[in-house]
């Protein structure tokens, strides 16, 4: 119940360039204030102690007023005020001027009750999550279905007002701070403004994604959360719809209490791996291992493993299914890999139907996993 | 500053409140009083004009088919019965001030009796407008529905349908708008200009019924002898104060709401008539 | 600082003998009543005991009490609320409230402690009791609408806690649409109308206000001469008469909106939702100055009587809550920086948001200055005046970062705000509104109440509240939202911090209730002027009788004129320096060691 277990953030991270930008001219006005606080306070503490009475013969000081006082207290605190009107409309101004580098990566969000629906610039979607790429600046728009939102990140410093029946936006370059740590970094999302019952769920994530890591993560291969699917309309994310369509799960999946053991191997967190073949050799798994061995599978027996998996020529898949397919392949993680269910019939154009249990397949050998 | 005395009459004048010191004061703090509170309602209204001052900006167009589709005739009749009723609220100051009963009563009575023409001629363009169907809410018709429509209106043009932007143009039509729907204006933008025009008219109504319950109670009490005592003219004067404030909201309610858009004199008079009954047969 | 400050003024001097009642400062106290005679002096309490005479009275003082109890309640209500809220908060996941309670239990803590505690309270109690005390007069200018106003409210108030409890209104203080007009699923048009109602009372309290200050000064009061208070007060009323009004129509316009779904906010139709946002804010800003500017009015009251010296500098003080109300109706779009306000136009409001702070800027200085050279003793107002002061400089300089335009857009909606509000509305006006019940208790009911425990309760809330705030000045900077019941759980600890303050808190609020009450049975009987105060109101008795004064009261000199030489042998010396005319230039106060 008690998170004592950390110790509480005292300062938020500066993500972005605007954080920086607009810490400076926080702390400045920290400073102004708090010394013009520190002297009213020890003014009056000096006050209370040396005025305090003592006895019944003290007597007060006739004192009326001084304009010469009076001046001095109001154009000072006034030529302060005025330098943080100055120095915020420059923040202001860096702020909500997004320049062309920015509008030229638009992102989109709506807000609605109670969940945001971000669209990155070329068409993923996702509930509740953004992920950019670190030191590239973007364009964030947003509006409302319903009521008024507002779309904050605070380790960006920003947020803006969503309005149902207009548009609004911000940008950012978004930044590492020190505490990144392999090239991906995880940020608050906040619905700002109070818009019913759900508006402290409206809650969600900010990705701050390395280069190499949002390239991998706009194919589908890196996924900044747990979640099992990859990111919708991503390469992945279609491969992943046609892996189901071509009924690849009927023989690699996952094994559940119930199923027969599987006939095909796993493809969880292949890419990379040196796999090896039933003659003794042995390759990377490659983009074009993949693709081979779903072009042409008897090119690449693994050991333990029999030869009835179809070949998917051009007919079946296109190049490009082959692509999305070898993407959603390469981001399987553990655990990925779909289960079956009793509706999974055999795989196309392969064995019998009956293939569900022993798969007698023409020059294979027998054998275990 | 704390005396001020203004002409006053001399002989029987009247008592003075406890916490007064002496008459002048009294009819100062009172009239004070009276003025302080107009500039409240000025503020009231003064929101309500802003605000629709704005949508007007916006959406000039359109507020001048909104407006082109109010009856301008009870308008112009109206203001002048409130301009009348001003008149004769400030006669009665004069007969309260020199002790003319009578006269009083009569003017107060001829008060009343102009703005209740007024509210009742007001009802009259509420049920015309309500049978005329310019209710906001209910615009997006189906397809089909707007079909339908259209086909029922061909065997009876008079048919209301509960659907703004459809009565809407039924009724610019019959008033000779020029615009185009859909290319100079957007019926459903017009509906804004209604709200307006219900709520500033409303609000309007509901002050003018609060001065004639005022203006009756005045009566009473003239009646009972109340006003003997000359120095209390000050209430006649402040009540009627009131009711020029609402004459004078009613002077900016009239150009703003009712000519934004164009009305021709012939217009006015045929809508007027047909507002008392007297209409050449296109009467609802 | 240098040596003192003198200023030249022309005094009239009056052709007949001062009479005993007659406001000459440092005067040796007229005898106390003795006992006997005690007995048989009616005052305003003890005249009339029947119900009938409480609940028709006219006399502006029994109003004063009936709005004192009633205000006393209805705080006891958004207290609770308050203590829900920072109950719910001590867990991430809310500890005792679901989504929906929580967000009724803080537009109940935000409506009820903004209309029904904070607007009407120094008005309502301190104002109508003393500002005809103040200003010499029998009554307030209407005594009939003084009494309608106060009904008009306590119905009104009622209605609204009614639609609260039954229901609820779960909207958030500021009534946005489209929420507030088409999805909130609670008692929206009820409420809306019950702060119609309420409103009306501000409108005809203001008007008796202004006409009281205008025509009812007793003779020698002129406006250079009335207490800071009442300079305050008449400020409070301009702003309430000019802002009310618009606050009016925009919830009929907002009612209109809910009850018959389509209206001039909707953004089907082509309105705009950010027109509710600026008709709200015209009159909310202004009314943040309403809740205010009685609590520094009461301030200058205090802090001269306990450190027994002259306000430094009158004009300043004067001018500056004027110039406070003026400027405040011309700042309000600093709430919408965010709303998609247009970019020249926040520049605007940004810049008059600045030019707004200072005045304010200026009365904290001149009441330190106050303080220099004085001889100040710790009463319980007095620790209510410096904690004022303390706690709000903090406030009014939190409000900087928010009114500069870059340094908003981390901190708008988060809890920074909610800390910004709080130490100027409860650390400034709540402190002041006790500061003021406490300073003029003896002057109302007669008693002395105990000087331990009302110094001891004082420290509690001071002390309670800073605690209870500051932790949210940094949560909201790390960007913890506001109106979240559940949260991150990194910020916890805060949240926590700020629930144990806040008990300490309520602990202090409840503490008055007893002392103050047990004052009425067992505090010694207060006489004219326990605290030796200039001000008309202290040169009648206590509690005062029916019309106040015996006879008109007339007056001579300035006010706080504390530690001039015995008033009597100032007469005289004026006295022999008439000109032909009566008038006589005269240097007051040179290094007078009185």
């Amino acid at each position: 119940m008690f998170a004592f277990m950390e110790t509480p953030p005292i300062l938020p991270l500066q993500a972005s360039e605007f954080a920086r930008q607009y810490d400076l001219l926080f702390w400045y006005t920290m400073a102004v204030t708090m010394t013009g606080g520190a002297v009213v306070y020890a003014l009056l503490i000096y006050c209370c102690f040396r005025f305090a009475k003592r006895s019944e013969a003290d007597r007060p000081m006739r004192i009326l007023g001084s304009t010469k006082l009076e001046l001095i207290w109001t154009v000072i605190p006034l030529f302060f005020f005025l330098s943080f009107f100055v120095w915020g409309v420059r923040v202001w101004d860096y702020a909500i001027n997004p320049p062309k580098e920015a509008s030229d990566r638009e992102y989109f969000a709506v807000g609605k009750q109670w969940m945001w629906k971000v669209q990155d610039p070329e068409g993923l979607r996702h509930i509740n999550e953004l992920t950019v790429k670190v030191d590239t600046p973007m364009k964030m728009t947003g509006t409302s279905e319903d009521v008024i939102h507002d779309f904050g990140i605070p380790a960006f410093r920003s947020k803006f007002d969503v309005v149902p029946g207009r548009y609004t936006a911000a940008w950012y370059i978004p930044r590492f701070t020190d505490k990144a740590k392999g090239g991906i970094e995880t940020h608050h999302l906040f619905c700002d403004q109070y818009c019913g019952q759900g508006h402290s769920q409206m809650v969600g994530k900010v990705h701050v994604l390395s280069a190499e890591n949002y390239e991998n993560w706009q194919a589908g291969i890196f996924r900044s959360t747990d979640k099992k699917k990859p990111v919708d309309g991503s390469p992945a994310w279609q491969g992943r719809i046609l892996f189901h369509k071509l009924q690849c799960n009927g023989c690699h999946f996952n094994q559940q209490v119930g199923d027969p053991s599987p006939k095909a191997p796993s493809l969880e967190m292949i890419a990379g791996t040196v796999r090896e073949m039933a003659d003794g050799k042995r390759f990377t798994a490659d983009d074009q291992y993949i693709y081979n061995a779903i072009r042409n599978p008897s090119m690449h027996i693994r050991t333990g493993w029999q030869a009835i998996m179809p070949a998917f020529h051009i007919g079946l898949a296109t190049e490009n299914d082959l692509y999305n397919l070898t993407q959603y392949i390469k981001s399987l993680r553990n655990g990925d890999l779909p289960y079956r269910t009793d509706k999974s019939p055999a795989p196309i154009g392969g064995a019998p139907k009956s293939s569900q249990g022993t798969a007698p397949a023409p020059a294979t050998k027998e054998g275990g996993k | 500053m704390t005396t001020d005395n203004a002409t006053v009459p001399e002989t029987s004048y009247g008592p003075v409140a406890h916490h007064f010191n002496n008459m002048g004061q009294q009819h100062a703090t009172v009239r004070l009083g009276m003025w302080l509170f107009l500039v409240t309602e000025i503020l009231f209204f003064g929101a309500a004009f802003v605000a629709y001052t704005a949508y007007r900006i916006w959406y000039p167009k359109d507020f001048e088919a909104g407006s082109a589709a109010l009856n301008a005739g009870i308008a112009s009749v109206n203001t002048f019965l409130l301009l009348i009723s001003s008149l004769t609220v400030t006669l009665a100051i004069r007969c309260a001030y020199v002790g003319n009963r009578k006269g009083l009563i009569r003017n107060l009575i001829l008060t009343t009796l102009l703005g209740t023409v007024f509210l009742g001629l007001k009802a009259r363009e509420y049920q015309l407008d309500y049978v005329e169907g310019l209710i906001p809410g209910n615009v997006a018709l189906t397809k089909e529905a707007a079909e339908n429509v259209l086909r029922a209106r061909a065997d009876n043009p008079n048919l209301v349908v509960n659907n703004f932007n459809e009565n809407l143009k039924v009724v610019l039509k019959h008033n000779g708008f020029q615009g185009v729907p859909g290319k100079d204006y957007d019926p459903s933008r017009v509906q804004l200009f209604f709200m307006f025009y219900y709520g500033i008219t409303g609000l309007h109504v509901l002050h003018m019924v609060i001065g004639l319950g005022l203006l009756s109670w005045q009566i009473v009490l003239a009646m009972m002898g109340f006003f003997d005592f000359k120095s209390r003219y000050i209430y006649v004067e402040t009540l009627s104060l009131y009711w020029h404030f609402v004459d004078m909201v009613w002077m900016f309610v009239l150009p703003l709401l009712y000519l934004c858009g164009p009305h021709t004199f012939g217009q006015a008079v045929e809508q007027f008539k047909l507002a008392i009954g007297l209409g050449s047969g296109s009467g609802h | 600082m240098t040596a003192t400050e003198t200023q030249t003024e022309t005094i009239r001097v009056a052709t007949t003998t001062p009479g005993p009642l007659d406001y000459t400062p440092q005067m040796v106290p007229p005898p106390e009543p003795t006992d006997a005679e005690d007995a048989t002096r009616k005052n305003y309490l003890n005249y009339d005991y029947s119900l009938f005479g409480w609940l028709f009275t006219l006399d502006h003082k029994r109003i004063a009490l009936m709005y004192l109890a009633a205000v006393s309640v209805f705080f006891l209500f958004g207290a609770i609320a308050a203590g829900l809220i920072r109950t719910n908060l001590i867990t991430p996941t809310g500890a005792i409230l679901e989504l929906d309670q929580y967000n009724k239990a803080f537009t109940a803590h935000g409506t009820i402690m903004l209309f029904l505690f904070l607007i009407p309270v120094i008005p309502g109690v301190l104002g109508n009791f003393l500002i005809p005390l103040m200003v010499g007069a029998k009554d307030m200018a209407f005594p009939k609408l003084n009494l309608a106003s106060f009904y008009v409210w306590f119905f009104g108030a009622l209605f609204f806690v009614y639609q609260l409890l039954v229901g609820g209104l779960d909207t958030g203080w500021t009534l946005y649409p489209p929420y507030s007009s088409k999805y909130s699923h609670t008692n929206v048009l009820y409420a809306g109308l019950g702060i119609f109602i309420t409103g009306f009372s501000s409108i005809l309290t203001a008007i008796n206000i202004i006409a009281t200050v205008h025509k009812m000064r007793c003779p020698g009061m002129t406006w250079g001469r009335l207490p800071l208070f009442v300079w305050a007060m008449y400020a409070t009323s301009i702003i309430q008469l000019l802002g009310t009004p618009v606050l009016a129509v925009t919830v009929v316009m907002l009612a209109i909106e809910r009850l018959f779904g389509v209206g001039i906010f909707d953004p089907s139709i082509g309105g705009d939702p950010l027109l509710f946002q600026h008709m709200f804010w015209f009159y909310s800003h202004p009314a943040v100055y309403i809740m205010i500017l009685p609590g520094m009015g009461v301030i200058n009251e205090v802090l001269t009587c306990f450190s027994r010296k002259n306000i430094f500098g009158y004009k300043a003080v004067a001018w500056s809550s004027v110039g406070i109300a003026l400027v405040g109706f011309l700042v309000w779009g600093h709430h919408m920086f965010l709303a998609g306000q247009g970019y020249y136009l926040s520049m605007v409001f940004a810049l008059l948001t600045m030019l707004v702070a200072v005045p304010s800027a200026i009365k904290v200085f001149n009441w330190t200055a106050t303080l220099y050279g004085g001889v100040i003793t710790f009463s319980a107002p007095m620790i209510f005046a410096l904690g004022f002061i303390l706690l709000f400089t903090v406030g009014g300089l939190t409000g900087l970062f928010l009114g500069t335009l870059g340094s908003d857009i981390h901190l708008h909606d988060t809890y920074f705000v909610i800390a910004h509000f709080h130490y100027t509305m409860v650390g400034g006006m709540m402190f002041a509104w006790q500061a003021g019940l406490h300073f003029w208790w003896p002057k109302i009911t007669g008693r002395l109440y105990s000087d331990f425990w009302s110094r001891l309760a004082a420290i509690v809330m001071l002390v309670g509240f800073a605690l209870t705030f500051l932790p949210q000045f940094v949560v909201g900077y790390l960007g913890m939202p506001r109106r979240y019941p559940n949260y991150p759980p990194e910020f916890q600890i805060y949240n926590v911090l700020s629930t144990a303050a806040a008990y300490v808190q309520g602990l202090g609020y409840a503490m008055p209730i007893f002392y103050l009450t047990a004052s009425l049975f067992f505090g010694k009987k207060a006489g004219n002027n326990p605290y030796r105060a200039t001000g008309l109101e202290w040169q009648t008795n206590s509690p005062p009788e029916p019309h106040n004064f015996p006879e008109t009261p007339t007056v001579y000199f300035q006010p706080y004129e504390y530690g001039v030489k015995d008033g009597l042998s100032v007469v005289e010396k004026l006295n022999s320096g008439t000109k032909s005319d009566g008038a006589q230039t005269k240097t007051v106060g040179a290094t007078s060691d009185h």
